[in-house]
């Protein structure tokens, strides 16, 4: 929610600090601040501030306690407008209301107000709802969201004019219909709630106004309204119509019952200095339950208690106080703690505790680790036959990839999906891990490696018949599944992906002393993976009581530094140098790199392999494999052709021959 | 050239989720697991995010779509309506909750530390630094008497070995329906050769009584903190990643960078 900076110092007599200050002491005891643009703060309310600070007037309590500076009296004036004077009342015209839902509606003021002139926004209004985020429509709309703005209480005008009889709060009826100021055309249902007239629905109640008395540049007499409504009825209806807007917002988030008359109050008191010669009639009150302030009994070292520190009760009672919270000592533990009607949050002694902590500072708790248990924790069996299956995996060569739950197609469908090949739960893992070889064949030569070899555990979904079986949710299975994939990019004989895979569930079987039944096998030339059930297993492990005894070492930790690799295709050259037998591998490497060097392709060189040596005679031959990659543009086979020739000629210049 | 077969690479989730829970482990909590296909009452009823409540806005959640089929037995559809509608996990937290559920049913009581790691996922537009799914790794801690200094205490010992000895953390005031108060948590990470930064990772807080009334915990008797690593973020932090995708698309450009 958008805080103007100088609306919030109309609320001080006091210089507030800098904009800066003030956003940092809201970040560090009451909200996050989203940013800060020029002199308007972005403040973020969570729904259990919104009672209170979807308001500049909430905002403004904060600031005042938080700064410890008093808010300006109720009755001062801001902007030349008294926010709490009552107008005098000239006019006679009562509004005839009936309230039907009183479970929903749990409050209703309206007010006649004539003789309204052409007029134009204040200057500092127009500014003001610009800055909010909103924006200037009319006078008279300008006006209600001025101070719906500013204090949090959503109102409405309509024309007077255009109402046909008696008003009267009611349910809908089920297709009900009704054009909205936005023009378009809703439907009803008997769960929404309507304020409507003789003719039909004015306006949907707590949501929005209507078209049909809709107020426009020529109305003379209005009906201001200011109600309280149920929040769930308001955000049901909101949602379904998926009409979400400042007043439901408010609603949604439940505001006080207190709070509409003082709108009312407030919004008269705003269009008497709009439109001075307006005539003001009686408001009628509708509040057959009105609400109390709400007690809390509370001990105050409960906040000392919660936060961990040692906090004064002279410190926790300053703090309820500049809160507006009323503080009863009854006793040194028992304090009677009276609530403002705003501070819906309010609740039990854990928001108290929260509310005092937060103002005395998060920063004076003082880490302190709790003694350890007596005794190991308990070993949790999925948990622990999972990480041993990776180490036996690493262990055997094989990566371990995390690949994506939401796929094209399965049993289970997601409503509302990002995109429609991520509809479904996945049912299995081989297709994608089988995806994942493909793509990383590709690049074996820059990985350096023979095969690609890769596994996944994860879950996969199916729907089962009537029934269900062990750990089904309803109709759905959720599985725990390993996968286990490789594919074959060097040719060696005998050697396959489906023989590594075996090799791999033969160092399961043999880690655990159980059988790792193979589910599905997919098998395409040198590409192949495996689908394992893990469930199975490890209930089987839990049967034979061997899961305390599985410890397969982890695998060595290597230092990490990750670099962003390059998006741009690799080149791969080999070369292969005869020397002679008392020249070593590194000797002939270095020569190699000084080519490259000299080339000026030193940063090209992504990878390089000894990949054959031989003797023959007196002599070897070394054959390396370079592989060249830009991380900024695609390299050419002219550009790597003259690295070389660099590297060609140092080898000629050692009187080396090049095979 | 060696003859052996060169080690494979663990994925840095696994080796963060590793890490965090190791060092749990030795101050005693036991690793809990929980589903990915919940239901609202785990994943939202049961940690005080009631039904038409705003504070349901603030995770955008996978729903199942209804199943059309039918014809499922009776006592199955009843289960599933008495948990409310199924949806794609959004946080580790319900795990909390089935924990919990299912020892007080056991009869056994509190204290109880557990660690709960899983994929989580939400219903939001994915780019560089948002997927719709990612990792969390639930902590939580119920005593006789719990307070948000013993929490900061438990964070701090992990931050430190995770960003090292001189890393610190602070607590800001936040909204999370399951506890209260609730606190966002930021760690100061101090690099060699690098102006420290503050770095938002976690929250955390005391566990609300509506949670511990959920599961048939007396909140008078007993109390609790929580927390809630994105583990996608510390990895991504500690290593300089600047796309989360990069973790899901099984590229061994990446992985075997681990």
């Amino acid at each position: 929610m958008k805080v103007p900076y100088t609306w919030l110092q109309s609320y001080f007599e006091t210089p507030l600090p800098s904009i800066e200050k003030l956003a940092d002491a809201f970040t560090f005891h009451s909200f996050e601040i989203e940013g800060i643009e020029g002199d308007v703060i972005d403040v973020k309310i969570l729904p259990d501030r919104a009672h209170y600070c979807l308001s500049q007037k909430g905002i403004a309590l904060e600031a005042s306690v938080l700064l410890g500076i008093p808010c300006k009296a109720e009755s001062e004036l801001r902007y030349g407008v008294n926010f709490a004077l009552s107008v005098p009342v000239t006019g006679t015209r009562m509004p005839k209301v009936t309230v039907i839902a009183n479970d929903f509606c749990r409050r209703f003021t309206a007010r006649y107000v004539e003789n309204i002139a052409t007029t134009r926004t204040p200057k500092w209004a127009t500014k003001f709802l610009t800055d909010v985020g909103s924006r200037s429509i009319s006078p008279i709309v300008d006006a209600t969201n001025v101070v719906m703005f500013d204090m949090g209480q959503p109102l409405h005008a309509f024309d007077a004019d255009k109402i046909e009889g008696d008003i009267v709060v009611r349910k809908a009826v089920t297709g009900e219909k009704i054009t909205l100021l936005d023009g378009k055309e809703y439907i009803l249902t008997a769960e929404d709630h309507v304020i409507a007239d003789a003719t039909g629905p004015l306006d949907i109640a707590g949501v929005k106004g209507g078209k049909r008395a809709e107020v426009s540049a020529t109305t003379k007499n209005v009906l201001l309204t200011s109600a309280n409504f149920d929040p769930t009825f308001v955000r049901r209806t909101s949602t379904r119509l998926n009409l979400r807007n400042e007043a439901s917002k408010r609603f949604e988030n439940e505001i006080t019952p207190e709070l509409a008359l003082r709108g009312m109050v407030a919004l008269s008191a705003c269009l008497q200095t709009i439109t001075p010669q307006a005539v003001f009639s009686p408001i009628v009150d509708m509040y057959p339950k009105p609400v109390s302030m709400r007690v809390i009994d509370f001990r105050p070292d409960y906040v000392g208690e919660r936060l961990g520190v040692v906090i004064s009760e002279a410190t926790v009672k300053d703090i309820l106080n500049r809160f507006g919270i009323d503080v009863v000592v009854n006793s040194k533990d028992s304090w009677q703690l009276t609530i403002p009607y705003d501070r819906l949050d309010v609740v039990i002694p854990e928001d108290v505790a929260e509310e005092v902590g937060r103002i005395y500072g998060y920063e004076h708790v003082v880490g302190q680790v709790p003694p350890a248990f007596a005794k190991a924790p308990a070993l949790n069996p999925v948990f622990t036959v999972v990480e041993n299956i990776r180490n036996v995996l690493v262990g055997a060569g094989f990566s371990e990839v995390y690949l994506y739950t939401l796929a094209a197609k399965g049993d289970i469908e997601v409503a509302y999906p990002l995109a429609s090949d991520k509809s479904a739960l996945r049912t299995t893992l081989a297709p994608g891990v089988s995806k994942c070889l493909e793509m990383n064949a590709h690049n074996a030569e820059l990985l350096g490696v023979e095969a690609v070899t890769v596994f996944e555990i994860g879950k996969t979904f199916k729907k089962v018949g009537a029934g269900g079986s062990a750990g089904s949710l309803g109709t759905f299975t959720e599985s725990l599944v390993l996968a286990i994939g490789a594919t074959q990019v060097k040719k060696v004989k005998g050697i396959d992906g489906k023989s590594r895979i075996n090799e791999a569930v033969e160092k399961l079987k043999s880690a655990f002393g159980i059988d790792f039944p193979i589910k599905t096998l997919l098998s395409t030339g040198p590409l192949a993976v495996c689908e394992i059930e893990l469930d199975h297993i490890v209930e089987a492990l839990v049967a034979n009581g061997s899961i305390t005894k599985i410890a397969v070492p982890a695998p060595k930790a290597m230092p990490v530094s990750y670099r962003q690799f390059s998006l741009y295709p690799f080149i791969v050259r080999d070369i292969a140098v005869f020397v002679d037998g008392a020249i070593s591998q590194d000797e002939v490497w270095t020569e190699i790199e000084k080519g490259i060097f000299e080339a000026g392709a030193d940063k090209l060189l992504a990878r390089q392999s000894l990949f054959d040596t031989f003797k023959k005679d007196t002599k070897t031959s070394y054959a390396f494999r370079l592989v060249f990659q830009s991380m900024e543009r695609t390299l050419t086979d002219i550009e790597i052709n003259s690295v070389m020739d660099k590297i060609n000629s140092k080898i000629a210049g050692r009187g080396w021959q090049v095979r | 050239m060696s003859q052996t077969v060169p080690q494979g690479h663990l994925h840095p989730i696994t080796q963060t989720i590793r890490e965090i829970s190791g060092i749990l482990a030795e101050l005693g909590y036991e690793v809990a697991l929980g589903p990915e296909l919940e239901s609202e009452f785990y994943n939202f009823d049961a940690l005080n995010v009631p039904k038409d409540h705003p504070s349901r806005d603030m995770q955008d959640t996978f729903w199942i779509k209804a199943d059309k089929t039918g014809g499922h037995d009776k006592a199955t559809k009843d289960a599933v309506d008495s948990k409310g509608r199924r949806l794609l996990t959004t946080q580790t937290s319900a795990i909390q909750i089935r924990y919990m559920e299912e020892k007080i049913k056991a009869g056994l009581k509190p204290p109880f530390r557990i660690v709960a790691p899983g994929r989580v996922f939400r219903n939001e537009a994915t780019d560089a630094t948002h997927e719709a799914q990612f990792y969390q790794l639930e902590g939580l801690f119920v005593d006789k008497k719990v307070s948000l200094a013993e929490l900061k205490g438990t964070l701090e010992k992990v931050f430190k070995k995770i960003f090292g000895e001189k890393s610190e953390i602070r607590f800001r005031p936040s909204y999370f329906p399951f506890v209260e108060p609730a606190v966002e948590v930021d760690v100061k990470w101090v690099k060699e050769g690098e102006d420290p930064r503050w770095l938002e990772v976690l929250g955390a807080g005391l566990v609300h009584p509506n949670v511990f009334a959920s599961v048939g915990i007396d909140s008078n008797e007993w109390q609790g903190f929580a927390f809630a690593f994105g583990i996608d973020r510390i990895v991504m932090l500690k290593y300089g990643i600047n796309d989360i995708r990069l973790l899901y698309n099984g590229d061994l450009r990446f992985v075997n960078q681990f």
